[in-house]
């Protein structure tokens, strides 16, 4: 449980410093491939942990609640996407740059698809760990990974 | 070997984030990293969700094909279930027709669909089989296909889904069944009325690719399905009563299905099948077949309710963590205003006799559902249940 108010946890330099040492990485590559903006997936991190570490409430599980706050953020970024998309869109960054079928497949999932893919192979949690991230059921988990595999799978022609 | 979509996915993942480091920036030097194991070898949960994603693709190709066949190594067909008689003919060897068709003038060398109102030219697909294709040239009817046998004849519309599997009586009393697709598979399985499942080699056709499997029915008996022998005993757990018969068909993995859908089963236990569906109301049903019935319940149940399921001699108990609002409620829009609980360790059963029992929950890695059994006495019934 985290709680400013708590010695030993948010606002406990050892408590966060251990969160970021293990969580980072995961939540960057995360944010990466919901984004395709390294600087970007940075940027999301960085702040959830600043959201975390100024939070006044009490989480259970402070990974859990820095995921879902990092997936939001990706969801919002998505969003304003696909506004700037409406007009002359940026030059791609050197990372993205390198288009290839998988990356274009992915790219024409729902964004809730995307989210659920990368979330179960990538960062291999379990359905309800998704469903926690992404806010739904995880019955709803399911069927949005069997839905993306069988949309990749008929655009790929596997 | 071809790498399967989901290994493709890893691969693709791994390598387009396979700049970013594994420690954020303004660490010290020097400092001990706790890598999440979910990014580093090895990853231990990763086999068997390979495998549950492996079955979730083949669980759609069964939906989608309709028809399916099975390795051929595996025989014969053999379920989990204890208590379906099952036999098979023996697939290294294929029943020999009974009788032949005459060859009359209206056999085509080649399979052509002719515009009319009636079948013209036939393809011999067994030396007892034929089948034709016409279509009324108005083309607003869909095309026929036409069977014709020793014993009889027939035509059905061959729109969406498609006529096959086609289930056709032969001489001799012999059973055939005309597949679409055999994917280099040999083998067939049908499920009969009577329980029993029967195993028949498939004679494919080079020319059209579709296979003929042929099968010697008991008397008075008949198919109700064609596909693959569930040869997966379900997850190992202690059955106090009956098992569920072998059966044809059944997923590899638990899958939801649309609203509105035909079950569609997964085996969980021996003596459980399970098939999540959503509902018109937009919420899931998980609706079950044991020995003791069939049913669906709502599929939202969280700790401390429990999801119960009556089986042969006892009850199977569901359960799932609670939903914890997260207090005082996260002022950050980005923030989750629920967090999941701890698991649900025990559930306390109250029987119709008034007595009160507890079970410890388990939690398997395929499911994500919470599981655990009562036995009871005859007469006596679950009032109630609550995980804690």
């Amino acid at each position: 449980m985290t709680s400013d108010t708590e010695p030993g946890h948010a606002g406990d330099r050892t408590w966060i410093a251990e969160l970021y040492e293990r969580e980072w990485s995961s939540l960057v590559r995360v944010a990466f491939l919901l984004t395709s903006s390294r600087s970007t997936a940075e940027e999301i991190v960085q702040d959830a942990f600043v959201r975390l570490q100024t939070t006044r409430t009490t989480v259970l599980n402070p990974a859990a609640y820095l995921r879902t706050v990092v997936v939001n953020a990706c969801r919002d970024v998505h969003r304003h996407q696909a506004v700037v998309a409406r007009n002359p869109p940026p030059a791609p960054e050197p990372a993205i740059a390198e288009h290839d079928e998988m990356f274009d497949a992915l790219a024409r999932l729902p964004w809730r698809q995307q989210a659920a893919l990368v979330l179960r192979f990538h960062v291999d949690l379990a359905e309800p760990e998704i469903a926690a991230a992404l806010g739904c059921r995880p019955t709803t988990v399911r069927s949005l990974v069997h839905r993306a595999l069988a949309t990749l799978r008929k655009d790929l022609s596997e | 070997m071809n790498a399967t979509l989901e290994d493709r996915l890893r691969h693709h993942y791994d390598e387009r984030t396979r700049d970013i480091p594994h420690h954020g920036p303004g660490l010290e030097d020097g400092a001990v990293l706790r890598i999440n194991p979910g990014l580093s070898e090895p990853r231990p949960h990763r086999a068997a969700r390979v495998a549950l994603v492996i079955g979730t693709v083949a669980a759609a190709t069964v939906l989608g094909l309709l028809v399916l066949n099975r390795p051929t190594d595996n025989v014969p067909a053999v379920g989990s279930g204890g208590s379906s008689p099952l036999s098979s003919t023996d697939p290294a060897q294929a029943l020999a027709p009974a009788a032949t068709l005459p060859n009359g003038g209206d056999v085509s060398e080649t399979p052509v669909t002719v515009a009319g109102t009636a079948p013209t030219d036939w393809y011999r697909l067994q030396p007892d089989l034929d089948v034709a294709w016409y279509q009324v040239p108005s083309g607003q009817s869909p095309t026929m296909l036409c069977w014709r046998t020793p014993v009889g004849s027939e035509c059905l519309a061959d729109d969406y889904p498609g006529a096959l599997p086609l289930i056709v009586p032969t001489a001799g009393g012999q059973t055939l069944v005309v597949t679409g697709v055999t994917d280099g598979k040999t083998t067939l399985d049908v499920q009969l009325a009577s329980g029993a499942i029967l195993t028949a080699p498939i004679v494919v056709d080079d020319t059209i690719s579709w296979g003929v499997a042929r099968y010697q029915l008991p008397e008075g008996d008949s198919i109700t399905s064609v596909g693959t022998a569930s040869v997966n005993p379900g997850v190992a757990d202690k059955v106090p009563g009956q098992t569920l018969p072998a059966t044809v068909g059944l997923n590899d993995t638990p899958l939801t299905i649309p609203a509105g859908s035909e079950l569609s089963y997964w085996r969980w236990f021996a003596d459980l099948d399970i098939s999540e569906r959503q509902t018109a109301a937009g919420g899931t049903e998980l609706c079950w077949r044991t020995p003791a019935g069939t049913g669906c319940i709502d599929d939202s149940f969280i700790s401390p309710e429990v999801g119960i399921i009556p089986t042969d001699g006892g009850a199977i108990l569901l359960a799932r963590p609670a939903l914890i609002e997260i207090s005082p409620a996260p002022t950050d829009p980005l923030a989750p205003k629920f967090e999941q609980g701890p698991p649900p360790t025990t559930i306390t059963v109250t029987l119709s006799d008034g007595s009160t029992v507890t079970a410890d929950i388990n939690y398997g890695d395929q499911f994500g559902v919470g599981y655990a059994r009562v036995t009871l006495a005859a007469g006596v019934t679950v009032a109630s249940a609550a995980s804690s």
